[in-house]
């Protein structure tokens, strides 16, 4: 197990070197200019030049990818163009509200998600099943703004019981902070439950076949043992990979969502920054965002080994 | 000698010319908060730094300048009470209004005019228009003298809100320089002054209760007058998606919002609740042309190129064919800026005739070569105007190809690259002729390889110390010469709907700025 952690660990190295070089490249790829962006249509092309001398866009770009280098390595990401404040700054003020949205959002998905599928693959061709099916269908073909539009439409605008949007810390008080993230931790969880139900419903329905499963039920086995203990803890294996997966699909999912609901998280941040061109946040963001993901896998690797212990050995 | 300059004379204009102003000179109700939701995040809280309409319509509650415009765009005292003119045009001397404080607690003297001034000219995006001032200094604590090196408007270049001369305190001003003011140094006379700033969450202001209203007015006035703090915050907060502010005016979480879409208007009008306010004038829907572009450089070419369009049908497809929203209109000044306000040469404007291009094309030995065409869809109405004058050219013939881009690359590629032929944009409202000097004058980046000797000489007269007759009468020349050499594609004008809850009382729209001083929250 320790082995496995500090393989993954390793990998980071490499990782973090490969996608500051990448998102350095693919920023400064992309044509429009922060310098424009900052003082507006209206600008002439002289006060462009010292514009891009205050953020350092005059330098020629072999400098600028160094300094940037040099920076992640020693885990400076260096300033906002338009924040007034440091990168790390700006992506840590916004955590807590893409964790608080992301959280809710996966135990909206799970606990919708895994009843949904389990009740489908007990009772395979029933309507129980048929519903289950319908319903995650939906929810996967149908975007997640979509969905969110229509949150706000009938329980914003229509039913007014819901606000629509901005976020309150928790700090605010719980009740604030839940009702404010319930719209869209809903447009968000709900298309990730759907996954969750099908891979839940697949993994129990191959499991159930197994033969130890007709050994279960043939020694008399209560259903509820055969299910919870026999059944589930061989199928959780899949699941756990899809809820792992989710939280990578969360992240990218936020993006919209948080713009949509006026969240100020990370996600909305992102958009914001790579429509104002703000490269030194797009590619702290993306440096971010890939190491997390690699810590997701990594916790999801560690959660295998725990649940299988036939895994650590690999 | 000096003489006494047009600001006194125009001040006594607006004290009989304010009597029918819409405004409330008084507040219906003190207190609450009005939240509104605009279409973008400001840059930066830096008013001197930066031209976008998101910093102006933050900028002209916070802070004042000399002189600014009134609600007919004509110059009005503001800092300053009157100010005199030398007989050679070249030394301004300005008096400075008694009382007024920084929002920090500070009064505000000559030396922070100076300062304030000295560092727009230095290190903002709008000091290029200041060239031929020579020094400003502090004469006593109360006097300010501008000596410009040639006459030129130099009063209508002070007025101008974006981006504003904001006078700051002096301390504050040297302490940044050329860098960014940032956080609780961000401090002016306006009579709110700024809480906060989360960038995409929002803009905090609070009543500022020192501020003393100009004595000289009974009333405010375009982005001046006797301004009075009603509410005791104001917010400005970005919501980018336009459903999400559609959603918010309904529920009543905005007071306002800025850019409903067009679709939602008729929905929100059946609302009791809210109105819907006609943006006039907001934007004119132009094109760019690069005349360094072997096509482009033809005469005969781009007359064939106005000859094909139909501004009308364009207008209509820009705003799903609801007509409060557009006007068909050739002058590059609208129609309620009666002082600039000109249709000469407008004979060749809508008047579509394929017969003519033909003619015209041939004349050019046009042979269906493709003719790259730049738009964007940040802004609807861009794309769908676009998609339309498209749609037009290759039915007359032109092979125009649309290339989409988002807004940043667009402006980009416009700048630095020569692989295109024509861009779509629009330009909001110019306060003064001068404006045009950027699009229009020899060598400007924004005019695209245009150079004519006589748009130039009549530019050269609008940049001068003329007469307003005299600029007057350039100006038409001007108008006239865009539409004989087809030097840009004037297509019409676009009005903006924003949105209102009704209890906010005694709002009124003006130059795509939201105003939120005299406007009371009558909402409990």
């Amino acid at each position: 197990m320790l082995t496995l952690i500090l393989r993954r660990l390793l990998l980071f190295v490499p990782m973090w070197i490969g996608v500051s070089i990448l998102s350095f490249v693919i920023v400064h790829a992309t044509p429009g200019d922060p310098a424009a962006a900052f003082v507006g249509m209206d600008a002439s092309a002289g006060s462009l030049e010292v514009a891009r001398e205050r953020l350092g866009l005059d330098l020629p770009y072999w400098q600028q990818l160094l300094n940037w280098l040099g920076g992640t390595l020693t885990g400076n990401l260096g300033d906002s163009f338009f924040l007034g404040r440091s990168v790390w700054q700006a992506i840590v003020e916004r955590l807590p509200v893409t964790f608080s949205l992301g959280f809710l959002s996966l135990l909206i998905a799970v606990i919708v998600g895994i009843p949904l599928g389990t009740a489908a693959a007990l009772a395979p061709n029933s309507w129980k099943d048929t519903v289950s099916i319908g319903v995650s269908l939906t929810f996967l073909s149908v975007p997640e703004f979509v969905v969110g539009m229509i949150l706000i439409y009938v329980f914003g605008v229509e039913l007014r019981w819901l606000p629509i949007g901005r976020y309150e810390p928790l700090s605010a008080g719980f009740l604030p902070w839940f009702y404010h993230l319930l719209l869209p931790a809903l447009a968000l969880g709900l298309s990730q439950s759907a996954l969750i139900a099908r891979m839940t419903r697949v993994a129990l329905l191959q499991v159930l076949r197994a033969d130890y499963i007709r050994t279960a039920r043939a020694k008399g086995l209560p259903e509820r043992v055969v299910i919870g203990k026999h059944a589930f803890r061989n199928a959780i294996i899949t699941i756990v990979t899809v809820i792992g997966l989710s939280v990578a699909l969360l992240l990218s999912g936020a993006f919209i969502t948080e713009a949509l609901f006026q969240l100020p998280g990370v996600g909305n941040l992102g958009v914001s920054s790579v429509l104002r061109r703000d490269y030194p946040v797009i590619q702290g963001l993306l440096l971010i965002a890939s190491s997390f993901i690699l810590v997701v896998n990594l916790l999801v690797d560690i959660l295998y080994a725990m649940l299988n212990p036939s895994v650590s050995g690999r | 000698m000096l003489r006494l300059a047009k600001g006194l004379m125009l001040t006594s204009v607006i004290f009989t010319g304010l009597t029918g102003a819409a405004f409330a000179a008084t507040c219906e109700i003190t207190g609450g908060k009005i939240q509104a939701a605009m279409t973008t995040n400001p840059s930066t809280m830096d008013p001197i730094l930066t031209t976008t309409n998101a910093s102006r319509q933050i900028d002209t509650h916070l802070f004042e300048s000399l002189v600014t415009l009134d609600e007919n765009y004509k110059i009005i005292p503001q800092l300053a009470t009157s100010w005199t003119k030398s007989d050679d045009g070249l030394t301004y001397t300005f008096t400075l209004r008694d009382g007024v404080k920084f929002h920090n607690g500070a009064m505000m003297t000559a030396d922070d005019v100076v300062a304030s001034v000295q560092r727009f000219l230095q290190f903002s995006p709008g000091a290029n228009r200041f060239k031929k001032v020579a020094s400003v200094e502090a004469v006593d604590p109360k006097t300010v003298k501008i000596t410009v090196s040639e006459d030129f408007p130099l009063l209508t270049n002070l007025s101008m809100p974006s981006p504003i001369i904001a006078i700051m305190p002096a301390d504050i001003v040297k302490k940044y320089g050329k860098d960014e003011i940032r956080g609780a140094d961000v401090v002016g006379t306006g009579p709110y002054k700024l809480i906060d700033w989360q960038p995409d969450v929002g803009v905090k202001m609070q009543k500022f209760a020192d501020y003393v209203p100009e004595a000289g007015f009974d009333g405010p006035t375009g982005f001046g007058g006797a301004r009075t703090a009603c509410a005791d915050e104001v917010d400005f907060l970005p919501v980018t998606e336009e459903s999400s502010r559609v959603a918010g005016l309904q529920t009543g979480d905005f007071d306002f919002v800025e850019a409903l879409p067009i679709t939602s208007v008729p929905d929100l009008q059946n609302n009791p609740d809210v109105k819907v306010a006609i943006v006039k004038p907001t934007w004119g829907i132009a094109l760019e042309i690069d005349h360094k572009d072997p096509w482009m450089a033809k005469l005969p070419f781009r007359q064939a190129l106005l000859a094909a369009i139909n501004p009308e049908q364009v207008l209509m497809a820009a705003t799903f064919g609801q007509k409060d929203y557009y006007r068909v209109q050739p002058s590059i000044f609208f129609p309620e800026q009666t002082n600039w306000y000109s249709d000469a040469g407008s004979e060749v404007y809508n008047h579509p005739d394929p017969d003519k291009v033909k003619k015209l094309l041939a004349e050019a030995g046009y042979n269906g070569e493709p003719i790259t065409y730049l738009t964007n869809q940040n802004y609807g109405w861009m794309y769908k105007a676009s998609q339309a004058l498209a749609a037009q050219w290759q039915a007359a013939g032109i092979n125009v190809q649309l290339s989409l881009m988002d807004w940043p690359s667009q402006i980009q590629r416009a700048q630095h690259q020569t692989d295109w032929a024509l861009n779509q944009t629009g330009w909001s409202p110019r306060f003064d002729p001068f404006q045009l000097t950027d699009s229009l004058g020899c060598g400007s980046l924004g005019a695209f390889g245009y150079c004519n000797d006589k748009m130039q000489a009549q530019l050269d007269i609008i940049n001068s110390g003329a007469t307003d007759e005299q600029r007057k009468a350039a100006w038409q020349a001007i108008q006239k010469l865009v539409w004989d050499d087809v030097a840009v594609l004037r297509i019409g004008d676009y009005f903006q709907p924003d949105g209102i809850r009704k209890t906010l009382a005694g709002y009124t729209p003006f130059y795509v700025t939201p105003r939120f001083w005299n406007v009371s929250q009558t909402r409990k």
